[in-house]
């Protein structure tokens, strides 16, 4: 199923998005990502992401309210699409699917390899 | 208060190039991250981050489409045909094309090689997470100059400890100790696999000093227990494999068993100290002993200051604190004050004795990052020059634009914008040529730089910038000189007289280009004339077919008569001899008060070296007066001195007088001729030389030297490594040739001397292909001019000198202005060694006709062929 293709980061964008769920926009997710994933992610590569994933109707977004610390620039929200949610079960079951094919000794303690 | 503002250049910048539907939100993004950044870790931190958001953010998917309808007030095609003839001129004009843009490109491929060369220097022992707080302790020991300098990087054992004891603004000091000679001391073996690795001894404090990253077991716990090991990654590798290093046991120089508790990271090559694993200190042999004695300077001392602690007020205090240790302090003096030295300024402005490992010099970077300079301006030279010049050919499109209504302002967009089209295909070219060209790079200078800015993002845009940098600078002045004249002027084509205005600028630029380029040529040539002239020089020894084995172990000197014995059955083996030191590093040095009529009143640092009766044979060492050690004379093993004539000039004798005085607790045999004990950079000293023999010498440590013919040199080796086999097996012994070793404390000077040929190679191509462009342009407008001349019955000869005077002239003016630069230069250069060259005149003679010449050639050629050409086919052609 060629359409619900998701990159890892992009996973990592819509979940995020998910968790966030309401207060998704630019600088929340990058912290949330950065606070749980360990890593960082420029805001660059974040908003080409979003936009990604938007064009390819997983995400919606709207204008929110402009605060001070933004200097009066309205925020942008995300939200998960009902398209995205699909793709994000689709990944996710994906990944069940090829971890219980997996051997059984791989993933067993006693074989440390 | 008033919040701060990010950097509104780049502000602007984001603004300029962002999708209008997604500005305002992104803008809000950065600007909230900003505001907190700045709160958080001050402006300046926000303001970088800043930027290096904005740049990131420059990538498709964000940048708007341009339209340029909107971005040119409806002139929707002009930009379009700006860059349709920019790229019509670059395609037409290949010639000339291709002179910019290998000038450029070899131009900014050095300038980025330099620059990747410097920032790898400028970076050592910058990774650890308190490298600004790092300091290492050095003590001056005034009046005790050896090898240069009164600077020692050691210090005594119990140093650290009171340190952190007395000093509350002190976190952390340790003691750290990495014997010299350690490299080859080491024998560190698990089953079959023996290695020599590099060791450190550490106390347990070490990695809250230094940030080394554990990658497995524990580090600094285990350094309590005395027979645990730490190794690096790659030397665990090398011993076990894929096998899980904690744990196994590994034995220390075949008595002693450790037991793997932790594998640290490979230290990285810009780290000043480097080892391959890790002791716990009170496992070196003379810690127990020494941790105590204020006078066991042999160990390291590193420390960190708190924060917001002035080093230099800390030194203050451990002035005083010098004369505290005085009084605990039994026996000898100590007499030295400590300094502070940051541990990231050791590698380039260290100059003590006993550094842990090759320093390099802050002149070498000045050096390098001067040459880069130049290069880069002789490739924008190249450019600005051959722009102005070739711009009679655009003077037609120039008054056609302005006919039609073109403003100054885009006119001068225009043409900064193919300076630009131009550096930036050179920039790319360059980038790919760079990464291609570093293995050889780092192989000429013995380095690991990595190819690394793609992801030091810094690192990339400062180049950038500067690249834009020579794109505006290099395009700048064509382009306002070009927008600048009269439309008429323009058509007619007419604006420039026979070589143009701008002509003064253009020739004071060609001055400025070859000067530079002659510098580098007459520098290289005596940079060259001095490493060679250390390489050459007559030591006073002989080093020419000497084999040489070092040696740690005591069963060595035990055998020794043995094995020379055996040696010598060789036919091609005819010297063999015994020595604590070489003749290339002698490094054992201490004062000396005491000799007949002086009753310990004035005192001399001698160097002494311990030696055996064939050593002054196999060495060829003159001997000037009296007699050399022999087995005849059995008081020599006591009682016997050769002192070197520096030594007796010393002390006040003359090398006749010398012989029979009393020395120390003995009496003066024999006086040797001076010979190079040293590098070059220092003088000959005073020495004396006593017998090698259990009493006077550690016999523990000393050098086999081996005197070889010419012949069958394959065998002659294999036999000498069969003897040491045999007679001693178990310990793993090299042979050296002593030659090869001398060169080798020449080796970073060699290497960087051939970099820097290399650069002034490219200098000069750079600076010719420049004139060659010029004068080619010259031919191409005079062409009429040349053919009414031939008509007139002008011979090839007298046009030749017509198109070259004006060049040559140049060139002779360039070299005249270099000469005393050069010479300034080399005169300062040249002072840091104690045996160096005399500038010699010819040098600049040389470079100075050789530049004319291939100033000639170039121009020359170019002239002829236009010369040559028939003067009815340029004279028909309108």
């Amino acid at each position: 199923m060629k359409k619900y293709r998701l990159g890892e980061f992009e996973e990592i964008v819509m979940l995020t998005v998910g968790i966030l769920y309401g207060k998704a926009y630019g600088v929340s997710i990058k912290k949330e990502i950065e606070n749980r994933a360990d890593r960082k992610v420029s805001v660059g590569a974040l908003q080409v992401s979003l936009k990604r994933l938007e064009k390819k109707g997983y995400l919606e977004s709207y204008a929110g309210e402009r605060t001070e610390e933004r200097v009066g620039r309205p925020k942008l929200y995300y939200k998960i699409t009902a398209q995205g949610q699909r793709a994000m079960e689709y990944n996710h079951e994906l990944r069940n699917n090829l971890w219980t094919a997996l051997p059984k000794f791989l993933t067993d303690p006693k074989f440390n390899i | 208060m008033p919040s701060p503002t990010p950097p509104k250049f780049f502000l602007r910048f984001f603004r300029w190039f962002c999708d209008p539907d997604l500005h305002s939100f992104i803008e809000g993004d950065l600007l909230e991250l900003y505001g907190e950044r700045a709160r958080e870790s001050g402006k300046q931190k926000a303001d970088r981050r800043f930027a290096i958001d904005v740049l990131k953010l420059f990538r498709p998917g964000i940048i708007r489409s341009f339209q340029f309808s909107k971005y040119l007030q409806n002139q929707p095609s002009m930009l379009k045909n700006y860059f349709k003839v920019a790229w019509r001129h670059l395609l037409k004009h290949k010639f000339y094309s291709l002179i910019n843009l290998s000038g450029l490109t070899i131009g900014m491929s050095c300038f980025i090689l330099i620059t990747l060369y410097l920032q790898y220097e400028l970076s050592y022992d910058d990774h650890h997470e308190k490298a600004d707080r790092i300091y290492r302790v050095i003590q001056r020991q005034e009046g005790n100059v050896f090898r240069g300098t009164d600077l020692f990087a050691v210090n005594p054992a119990p140093l650290a400890p009171a340190l952190k004891e007395v000093f509350p603004e002190v976190e952390e000091a340790i003691t750290i100790n990495d014997p010299r000679y350690a490299n080859e001391t080491i024998i560190l073996a698990y089953e079959d696999r023996i290695f020599s690795p590099r060791i450190l001894y550490a106390d347990k404090n070490i990695f809250n000093v230094f940030s080394i990253p554990i990658v497995e077991g524990t580090g600094g716990m285990s350094l309590e227990d005395p027979n645990s090991i730490l190794l690096s990654r790659s030397l665990a590798k090398k011993y076990f494999g894929e096998e899980a290093p904690i744990g196994k046991s590994l034995i220390f120089n075949k008595e002693k068993l450790l037991t793997v508790r932790g594998i640290f990271e490979d230290v990285p090559e810009n780290q000043h100290l480097k080892f391959d694993f890790i002791l716990p200190l009170e496992s070196y042999p003379h810690y127990q002993r020494d941790k105590s004695r204020w006078y066991s300077n042999n160990y390291r001392t590193y420390l960190v200051l708190r924060e917001g602690h002035d080093p230099k007020v800390f030194e203050e205090k451990l002035l005083s604190f010098g004369k505290e240790i005085e009084a605990r302090y039994t026996g000898n003096t100590f007499g030295a004050k400590l300094l502070l030295q940051p541990a990231r300024d050791i590698h380039l402005h260290s100059k003590a004795n006993f550094e842990s490992s090759a320093t390099s010099d802050i002149r070498y970077i000045y050096l390098f990052g001067s040459i880069a300079f130049i290069i880069l301006l002789l490739a924008a030279i190249n450019y600005m020059n051959l722009a102005t010049a070739r711009s009679i050919n655009r003077s037609k499109e120039v008054g056609m634009r302005k006919v039609l209504g073109a403003r100054k302002t885009q006119l001068v967009s225009q043409f900064l914008g193919e300076a630009f089209l131009l550096t930036g295909i050179s920039f790319v070219l360059s980038i790919a040529l760079v990464k291609a060209l570093l293995p050889f790079f780092n192989n000429l200078l013995g380095k690991i730089i990595p190819f690394s800015f793609l992801g030091n993002s810094w690192f990339l845009i400062g180049m950038f910038i500067t690249a834009l940098l020579i794109g505006g600078l290099s395009g700048l002045y064509p382009a306002l000189f070009l927008s600048g004249v009269s439309p008429i002027k323009a058509i007619k084509g007419r604006f420039l007289n026979k070589f143009g205005q701008g002509n003064l600028l253009r020739n004071a630029l060609i001055v400025g280009q070859f000067a530079a380029a002659v510098v580098l040529a007459i520098s290289s040539i005596i940079v060259y004339q001095q490493l060679h002239f250390i390489q050459t020089k007559k030591l006073g020894y002989n080093r020419d077919q000497v084999v040489y084995a070092p040696f740690y172990f005591k069963e060595i000197n035990d055998k020794y008569e043995t094995i020379r014995n055996e040696l010598l059955t060789h036919p091609q083996i005819t010297e063999v001899a015994l020595s604590n030191n070489l003749p290339i590093d002698g490094d054992n040095q201490g004062i000396v008060r005491n000799w007949e009529g002086n009753d310990e009143e004035r005192g001399f640092g001698c160097y002494r070296h311990y030696v055996d009766y064939r050593f002054l044979d196999l060495y060829e060492i003159e001997l000037l007066e009296g007699r050399a050690f022999s087995p005849l004379h059995p008081i020599d093993s006591t009682d016997s001195y050769l002192l070197n004539e520096s030594a007796v000039s010393a002390i006040g004798w003359t090398p006749e007088s010398a012989i029979g005085k009393g020395f120390r607790n003995g009496h003066v045999v024999g006086v040797v001729k001076d010979f190079h004990f040293q590098p070059m950079d220092l003088s000959i000293e005073p020495m004396f030389m006593m017998l090698y023999t259990a009493q006077n010498t550690s016999t523990k440590y000393g050098n086999i030297s081996i005197k070889i013919g010419m012949g069958e040199l394959d065998q002659t080796l294999a036999h000498i490594q069969q003897t040491f086999k045999q007679l001693v097996p178990d310990i793993p012994i090299e042979h050296h040739f002593l030659d090869e070793s001398f060169d080798r404390l020449y080796e970073s000077e060699h290497r960087l001397g051939q970099a820097f040929n290399i650069f002034t190679l490219l200098a000069i191509f750079i600076a010719s292909v420049g004139l060659f462009g010029l004068i080619s342009h010259s031919v191409v407008q005079r062409s009429k001019e040349i053919g009414i001349r031939k008509v007139l019955g002008a011979t090839a000869g007298n046009i030749v000198q017509l198109l070259s005077k004006d060049f040559i002239k140049l060139v002779i003016m360039a070299v005249v202005l270099a000469t005393p630069i050069a010479w300034y230069l080399m005169q300062k250069w040249l002072q840091g060694f104690a045996y160096r060259i005399s500038i010699d005149w010819w040098v600049f003679l040389l470079t100075g006709l050789v530049a004319l010449s291939i100033a000639f050639l170039t121009v020359s050629l170019q002239s002829l062929k236009a010369a040559s050409v028939n003067p009815a086919r340029t004279l028909k052609q309108e």
